[in-house]
């Protein structure tokens, strides 16, 4: 799971008031470089909730720097404006497209409710009683 | 003495068939392990209680394993052979050997089988058995052509072939109301085969109709007759109407048209042929369905008196077979054959003093011809009467017709309202079973069958490629990924969520590389800008009732061969409700969904608008997922495997999947609701947040295009 998903991904467990953002618990973080494409990344930017991708960085920081060797984990800035230059636009390439969080949970911030990640995939599946 | 004891004569028998059993059990190599061993045990030759009268005519041989029933039939069928009955040759008439599975025969109550045996119980059905020289000729109809039965009739080609298509597609269907729990209407277990009942219940216990139309513990309402909207039908009125029901797909209205039909038919009275008088049976108030899958029959009976009136009807759909009467006091024989579509009526002499069974058996043999048999649907149609008033004749007075037409027909009470307002979402069990299970099972075959042949619908390809760079899009019930390429190439991002996380799994790196020369089909290549979101797709498990994106944060979202399913319109609703709920204002939503209405040189026909469409499986690719998404501890299965095929213990294991013995494939039932022209158009009509600007047909699929607003 990038945290470029993570930025639209919702708990709706019943009891939910918005079920965002999810907390995440990450056991196990991978690196995957992909090619960077300046482009995709200045499209993408203005569709995202910064303040929240900042926060999902915070919660697997700890763990990217334990798990992940090949590159340093890039430190993002407070806020971002226009004006985007190529080292922070492959800064965000790397926070949105090559992290990964391969094992872990997702938790509903309201609820508490744990979400399992398995394999990269998170399974946000509710039992009957949580519809 | 010697021809009075079934125990020389069972005896005989088995030392008769001793070398076939010896030279397979050679073949077989058994040097694996012990547990197969008793494999190879001899069969149990019995004759059954019931048919231990001299002179002996057939036997049940219950063999431990199919090659041994295999064997038997290899080298006896059709054979005369000699046996030994206490020191004294005796040749046979040509032998005749049929066989049911256990599984399906009242026999297998006997105590002589192991539980766990799988073998086949073969019958030998050697007519002479005791006559030596003189050559047996298996039962046929043509031998019984001049006995006659007063008051039977067949009517051949009663069901056209279109409404026997939709018939049995509906009544074995998705929303087919089998007999709950049916052990609560037969304790003694009598009735193995699948039962529906409509009007009023029969209970097998009693061999009664129940009046009160519940049985008493279960206070189950039986499901009401379909019945046709208003009255006074001609048979060119009725003949419309079910030829548009075939068109509409609709089962309950053409059962609905064979009721009346049969009410309005005038029956000759081959009775009475002195002063022949039409019979007519216009207060049929009941409707029992019978499935009797290959191998199943029904014992000798005459129906209760007390229960039904003159005139019972047997409409045979989907199969061939032979009904045998046998006259109650001089046991007179007569075989009647029932081809698929026909009518039987029963009345006077057929329906009071002569009884009529089914005999159990996988074949029928019909003036000399084999035909096997395949699952056969009946419709028995029936008058219950009132209760036998005190100590004097019976009230004949037919029940009240209890009827509906809000389809389908249900146990329990039913609102009378046709359109149900149900809020309830829940995961219906028909979805668990034949839509949930059966995907996480056949994951890995149908993405090597279907994703990965990269045929995609022009038209959802053209929406993903019109949508600006840098689009989200939401991929609800993505499956395999089978769009993912597409949307990359198209400049845009790809969430996609679905209910199958064995699905999902094979969506990751499932994409070759343009840029190598590994090639695929084109629409699964990914130019190598694209490798990286390929390599790890975004995807979640989520439930398409609750999509587990955030409301208005997508682009736009494409749902595609989804909804049909959906098993019910609450869910159909919400399901468009959720995706106009993930996708901005402004964003757009393309739903595609199977059609009823497919085109004339598909070879998909579908016969009703919810109906099972089946999956052939190969085992080799299931995965190993029960229905409960446990995965199966290797140690049981081997203990299974080495008694059954791959196969048939994979059908086991999976809710709604059958073992189809001859492919060696698992076959596994899909549940389908078919959308009618304009159906998805109305469901969106229901919605305020969502506009439609298009819509069509394409491949057998309705689709259409939609816009949050």
């Amino acid at each position: 799971m990038r945290l470029l998903t993570h930025n639209y991904m919702q708990s709706t467990v019943k009891g939910t008031e918005k079920g965002y953002p999810l907390k995440i618990e990450a056991d196990k973080v991978e690196y995957e470089e992909s090619p960077f494409d300046a482009e995709f990344v200045k499209a993408l930017i203005p569709k995202l909730n910064y303040e929240i991708l900042s926060f999902a960085l915070g919660q697997i920081v700890e763990k990217c720097k334990q798990d992940i060797e090949e590159v340093q984990i890039p430190e993002l800035p407070e806020n971002i404006g226009e004006d985007l230059d190529e080292e922070l636009l492959k800064k965000l390439h790397t926070v949105l497209f090559d992290l990964h969080v391969v094992e872990g949970h997702l938790i509903c911030p309201d609820t508490g409710r744990r979400f399992a990640i398995k394999m990269g995939i998170p399974n946000m599946v509710l039992h009957a009683d949580e519809m | 003495k010697m021809r009075s004891d079934p125990h020389l004569f069972q005896d005989a028998v088995r030392s008769a068939i001793e070398p076939i059993i010896e030279k397979v059990n050679a073949s077989l190599d058994m040097s694996e392990s012990n547990d197969s061993k008793w494999l190879t045990l001899p069969p149990e030759v019995f004759v059954p209680a019931k048919k231990q009268i001299a002179p002996f005519k057939h036997c049940h041989i219950g063999t431990r394993s199919p090659l041994h029933a295999q064997a038997l039939i290899r080298e006896l069928q059709n054979q005369q052979i000699t046996i030994n009955v206490n020191g004294t040759q005796i040749k046979t008439g040509k032998l005749y050997l049929d066989f049911a599975d256990v599984t399906q025969r009242s026999a297998a109550k006997s105590n002589r089988m192991q539980k766990q045996d799988p073998s086949l119980q073969l019958t030998l059905i050697g007519k002479d058995f005791d006559l030596p020289g003189e050559s047996s000729k298996p039962e046929c109809t043509s031998t019984t052509n001049d006995v006659v039965v007063p008051g039977l009739i067949c009517i051949h080609d009663f069901v056209s072939e279109d409404e026997e298509q939709v018939l049995i597609a509906c009544l074995t269907g998705p929303n087919a109301p089998w007999a709950p729990e049916q052990k609560n209407f037969s304790k003694t277990g009598a009735v193995k085969r699948r039962v529906q009942h409509y009007g009023y219940v029969f209970d097998y216990e009693s061999a009664d109709v129940l009046r009160n139309r519940k049985d008493e513990e279960e206070k189950t309402l039986c499901p009401p007759m379909p019945c046709l909207p208003g009255d006074s039908w001609t048979k060119e009125m009725l003949d419309l109407f079910s030829d548009n029901a075939v068109k509409e797909g609709s089962g309950w209205d053409i059962l609905a048209a064979v009721v009346e039909r049969t009410r309005q038919t005038e029956f000759d009275d081959n009775d009475n042929e002195a002063s022949p008088v039409k019979k007519r049976y216009p207060d049929i108030n009941q409707i029992t369905v019978n499935e009797y899958k290959r191998g199943q029959g029904i014992g000798s009976h005459i129906d209760t008196e007390s229960a039904f009136s003159d005139g019972l009807i047997s409409i045979s759909l989907g199969s061939d077979c032979v009904m045998e009467f046998k006259h109650k006091d001089t046991g007179v024989k007569k075989l009647v054959h029932l081809p698929p579509r026909s009518l039987l009526l029963m009345s006077s002499d057929a329906r009071y003093i002569w009884n009529h069974q089914i005999v159990t058996r996988m074949t029928d043999c019909v003036n000399g011809k084999v035909l096997p048999r395949k699952t056969r649907v009946s419709l028995t149609l029936r008058t219950a009467i009132t209760l036998p008033s005190g100590e004097g004749k019976n009230d004949t007075t037919p029940l009240a017709k209890v009827e509906t037409r809000v389809f389908p027909p249900k146990w329990g009470k039913v609102s009378e309202s046709e359109e149900l307002e149900d809020e309830d979402i829940s995961t219906p069990e028909t979805e668990r079973e034949h839509v949930h299970a059966v995907y996480d099972a056949i994951a890995t075959q149908w993405h090597h069958t279907r994703g990965k042949r990269g045929v995609l619908w022009p038209g959802a390809t053209k929406f993903l490629k019109e949508l600006p760079k840098g689009s989200i899009v939401a991929d609800v019930g993505c499956g395999d990924g089978k769009y993912f390429p597409a949307i990359w190439e198209a400049g845009s991002y790809v969430i996609g969520t679905d209910i199958s996380e064995p699905l999902l799994q094979t969506s990751i790196g499932a994409c070759a590389n343009a840029d190598t020369n590994k090639a695929g089909p084109q629409n699964r290549q990914v130019s190598s800008s694209k490798m990286g979101l390929n390599s790890r797709p975004a995807v979640a498990v989520g439930d398409c009732m609750h999509i587990p994106l955030q409301s208005k944060s997508c682009d736009a979202a494409i749902c595609i061969a989804v909804m049909h399913h959906l098993s019910t319109s609450s869910r159909r609703i919400r399901c468009l409700k959720e995706l106009s709920r993930v996708v901005k204002k402004g964003g757009m939503i393309n739903v595609q969904a199977w059609a009823l209405e497919q085109e004339s040189n598909s070879k998909r026909k579908f016969a009703g608008t919810d109906v099972f469409v089946p999956f052939n499986a190969q085992p080799r690719y299931l995965n190993k997922v029960n229905a409960n998404g446990e995965k199966k501890s290797q140690e049981s299965q081997n203990i299974d495997e080495k008694c059954k095929g791959v196969a048939e213990m994979y059908s086991d294991a999976y809710e709604g999947a059958e073992y189809d013995e001859r492919k060696g494939l698992v076959v596994f039932q899909r549940y389908c609701h078919m959308y009618k022209e304009g159906e998805l158009e109305d469901l969106v009509s229901k919605i305020d947040s969502l506009e439609m600007v298009g819509s069509g047909f394409e491949s057998g699929n309705h689709f259409v295009i939609l816009k949050v607003v």
